[in-house]
């Protein structure tokens, strides 16, 4: 992937260019899948990677071929956030697909060396009420997926979003029980 | 939804959280008087508020699949997981192939000082080797960080899933216990403290068909106690590491600071307690509730209940009893109530001073209990007045030191023997043989316990050296040190056995006098004055493990043997006729008890004088005889009589003052009268602790 191509759709999806949005998608996620497995390759069996380092490491490199703007920056970690989701809901509906009964259910992401505990059903669950807050509060949408996805603290995510950290914490407050609440709601329709 | 509704929720939520909780409905009332579905749904969300949210870390963790290889060992399977970490099943291929069992430590220990703790304690548990203790072989770092420690891997269940599954009844598993307390005995002596006793870390691995005990995880506990102590003894969702039911008061309240090995006869009583009923002695405690409240869990004062009653009372599972071979709870109930109620009570005292002191006593009082023998814990009765008396007679040996000079009397008392001998000029060549021979003795003994001493290198053992592994190194070796010198070696085999006894170890001290007192018997005859002297010690022994005919028979043949051989003015004989007096009083047979102590003052006086310490001595017996026979006022007058003369000659504050004034006291106490017994007491304690301050300063 070239990494010129992603800050130029960045740039023109910061914009408000949703196609431009919808292009840099894949490329994020296929440039996580490329670093992961680059960093996979030169660590001693059995090690894992950290999702944060993970997405950092892959704006870095993004970054480094052509500087992003703030707009963009912030644009490139939710995509990179939506691409580790994406990548987890991929999992997670092989295995339910694979797998039925209660072992312990966790998704092992082998190719990323990442491993999730939470259990399947919770993670699709938790995928469409994100759906759903993405048209009720877009901005709460961000948050979650910088916070969560992405890995952010408090400040990075009030940083990114240019919002006082204040705000953030009582914003994530009520978007962590609002998901958790809608996330319990029946699960249907996966 | 709307985004307004959204919004008005979310406004709704933020201005609840501003509130006290109990603030909250009354404010949520006022502003959803129109809405009260969205009432509804704010206080739904306000329910799901908490950091402990499951959403409060990010999604990813890293991977936690079983290693291949961890340190050099190569991972055959998981076999296990707790609350502490997960145990695999490994294969170690040099120096030899073996299979192995490798516990990794969760997350978040501090990987650095667990193993710094393990290192101070790797010499000592090296030296460990008993059959039924799995060894710690080695101690690492995984790597992810995560200490990991190698165990000899057994293959067996736990010691109550083993019992229930082969539904032993309770004699054998008390039995099986035994094997358990001598492990456990063993890394004392070592000077390993478990810390971490439980069911699950006795397992029961079989051989030829008969179980064997193996008790796992030496040494772990407390590389990781600290760990526990400062808080990540609660993980992420709240679950408590380390099982605090079978944890001592005194564990439990330091964080593993201030404890013995006493806490480990606790959690021994724990474990023998679920062991015989199927249930803990306490119901438990949520953990949850308990950590909620910043509170270490703590057993409550006393187990006020008798295993017995308790299985009566909670609700015990019918199947407890038919896998012990009982029909009922009930026959059950019948079956503990008496000797194993009282075991399992004296070894879970709260107090820990109160419980058995070492975990052979407990192991001894098993033993009594599987031969039909009175046992030593017990409620106030005839037993229970004979230890009294016996404590109150018995000299203190606890202090190292002083134990020492037991075995350092042997070459003093021959080299004085020695001095003595040289000085005098008139010196018939009988006796100056005899003195060469003397000095002959006092060099090799001499040489004995130099090397014995040097032995115990502070490097290989630890800074703590024990009298007790000089002991056992001194016992071990008697036989082949003094193969040409049975005589020597059958006075070492006594004095080794006086220490014993000295130090509670009875079973060890029983064994060693037995033998001396053999080998005396053939050296010098049965009825020589130098086979009396371990005979008299070992009437002793016996009265302390329960064997009161034998005691009785033992205590009359050194008794008349000494008699009939030095005359009744001796002082051996002297000896046997307080032993067997206070052998009579401690079994409530007073009548023959009296004269005995009477005679036994009246010989004091006239061998020592009126005021010898042996007199007083003599006197003090019979004024507790006194208060036995219930004869207050003539009791009283002797321990006053005895406290004063000892002050005299002792000074105000010599700790056989602190002795006496506790003898005046208890039987104050007796009378019921504690206004006059507290300032005695106050003065005795006041006594021994300068004597400790003073014996510390010195350190």
């Amino acid at each position: 992937m070239e990494s010129k191509t992603v800050t130029v759709l960045l740039n023109r999806a910061a914009e408000g260019d949703r196609i431009a949005a919808r292009e840099v998608l894949p490329l994020v996620y296929h440039e996580l899948r490329r670093l992961a497995s680059a960093r996979m390759a030169k660590l001693p069996p059995g090690q894992t990677l950290q999702a944060t380092a993970l997405v950092h490491e892959a704006y870095l490199a993004v970054n480094e071929s052509q500087p992003l703007g703030y707009e963009s920056r912030t644009q490139f970690f939710i995509f990179a956030a939506r691409a580790m989701r994406d990548i987890l809901v991929d999992a997670a509906r092989r295995k339910s697909r694979i797998k039925h009964g209660g072992d312990l259910d966790r998704v092992e992401l082998e190719d990323v060396g990442l491993v999730v505990e939470t259990p399947v059903e919770d993670i699709l669950a938790l995928n469409q009420a994100l759906d759903t807050l993405e048209i009720e509060d877009p901005e709460g949408h961000r948050i979650v997926m910088l916070r969560y996805f992405a890995g952010f603290s408090q400040s990075e995510v009030a940083d990114a979003l240019g919002v006082s950290e204040r705000t953030i914490e009582r914003r994530w407050r009520f978007l962590r029980a609002w998901l958790l609440q809608h996330q319990a709601s029946p699960r249907d329709g996966l | 939804m709307s985004r307004e509704r959204f919004q008005r929720l979310e406004r709704l939520f933020m201005e609840a959280l501003e509130l006290a909780p109990p603030e909250r409905a009354a404010f949520l009332d006022a502003r959803c008087t129109d809405d009260p579905a969205l009432r509804r749904e704010v206080d739904e969300l306000l329910a799901q508020d908490s950091a402990d949210s499951p959403l409060s870390l990010p999604i990813y963790t890293p991977i936690e699949d079983s290693p291949q290889q961890i340190g050099p060992y190569r991972v055959l399977a998981r076999i296990g997981e707790g609350g502490f970490g997960i145990i695999y099943l490994a294969e170690q291929l040099r120096p030899i192939q073996r299979q192995v069992a490798i516990k990794v430590l969760k997350a978040g220990m501090d990987s650095k000082a667990v193993l710094s703790r393990f290192e101070i304690e790797r010499q000592a548990l090296a030296r460990i080797d008993h059959p039924n203790v799995a060894r710690v072989l080695d101690a690492g770092v995984t790597d992810r960080g995560r200490p990991y420690f190698v165990m000899e891997y057994v293959n067996g269940l736990p010691i109550t899933d083993y019992c229930d599954r082969e539904r032993l009844d309770l004699r054998a598993r008390m039995a099986l216990m035994i094997p358990v307390c001598q492990a456990v005995q063993h890394a004392h002596q070592k000077g390993i403290i478990h810390r971490d006793l439980k069911p699950s870390n006795i397992l029961i691995a079989t051989a030829d068909g008969k179980p064997v005990p193996k008790v796992i995880d030496f040494g772990i506990a407390k590389a990781t106690a600290t760990e526990m102590a400062v808080g990540t003894a609660i993980t992420r969702f709240g679950q408590v590491i380390g099982t605090p039911e079978y944890m001592s008061p005194e564990q439990a309240a330091s964080g593993g600071i201030d404890v013995d090995t006493r806490t480990d006869v606790y959690s021994l009583g724990v474990t023998l307690h679920f062991l015989l009923t199927g249930i803990l002695p306490f119901d438990a405690v949520s953990p949850g509730r308990s950590a909620a409240a910043g509170r270490t869990h703590a057993p409550p004062e006393a187990p006020s209940v008798r295993p017995s009653r308790r299985v009566t009372t909670a609700n015990v599972d019918p199947d407890v009893a038919r896998q012990r071979r009982v029909d009922t709870n009930r026959e059950l109930a019948r079956v503990l109530n008496g000797d194993p109620d009282w075991i399992i009570m004296k070894a879970m005292e709260h107090d820990r001073g109160r419980r058995y002191q070492a975990i052979s006593e407990l192991s001894d009082d098993i033993g009594r209990f599987l031969r039909d023998e009175p046992v030593s814990a017990g409620p106030p009765s005839l037993g229970y007045r004979a230890r009294k008396y016996a404590r109150r007679h018995r000299i203190a040996f606890a202090i190292g030191a002083a134990v020492l000079v037991g075995i350092l009397g042997v070459t003093a008392g021959v080299t004085i023997a020695l001095i003595e001998s040289n000085r005098q000029r008139a010196l018939s060549e009988a006796a100056r043989q005899k003195a060469e021979e003397a000095r002959g003795e006092a060099e090799t003994v001499t040489d004995f316990l130099a090397r014995m001493l040097t032995a115990v290198d502070p490097d290989h053992l630890g800074r703590d050296v024990t009298v007790r592994q000089v002991l056992e190194g001194a016992a071990g070796s008697i036989d082949e040190t003094f193969m040409q010198q049975p005589k020597l070696a059958s006075r070492l085999l006594y004095e080794i056995g006086w220490t014993y006894r000295g130090l509670g170890e009875t079973q060890r001290a029983d064994s060693l006098l037995e033998r001396s007192m053999r080998e005396r018997s053939s050296l010098f005859g049965p009825e020589s004055r130098e086979a009396y002297q371990p005979m008299a010690l070992l009437a002793e022994v016996a009265f302390d493990l329960g064997r009161f005919a034998e005691a009785e028979s033992l205590h009359l043949r050194a008794y008349r043997g000494r008699r009939a051989l030095l005359g009744a003015n001796h002082d051996e004989t002297i000896g046997s006729m307080l032993g067997l007096a206070s052998f009579y009083s401690s079994m409530g047979r007073f009548a023959e008890a009296e004269p005995l102590h009477r005679e036994a003052v009246r010989l004091c006086r006239r061998a020592y004088g009126e005021h010898a310490e042996k007199t007083l001595s003599a006197l003090n017996n019979l004024a507790i005889h006194m208060e036995d026979v219930g004869r207050y006022p003539v009791a009283e007058s002797l321990h006053r009589a005895v406290l004063e003369v000892r002050e005299r000659q002792n000074g105000d504050s010599s700790t056989i003052v602190a002795a006496t004034l506790n003898n005046l006291a208890s039987h104050l106490l007796r009378q019921n009268r504690p206004d006059e017994a507290k300032p005695l007491l106050e003065r005795s304690l006041n006594i021994r602790r300068a004597s400790w301050r003073g014996a510390w300063s010195h350190q």
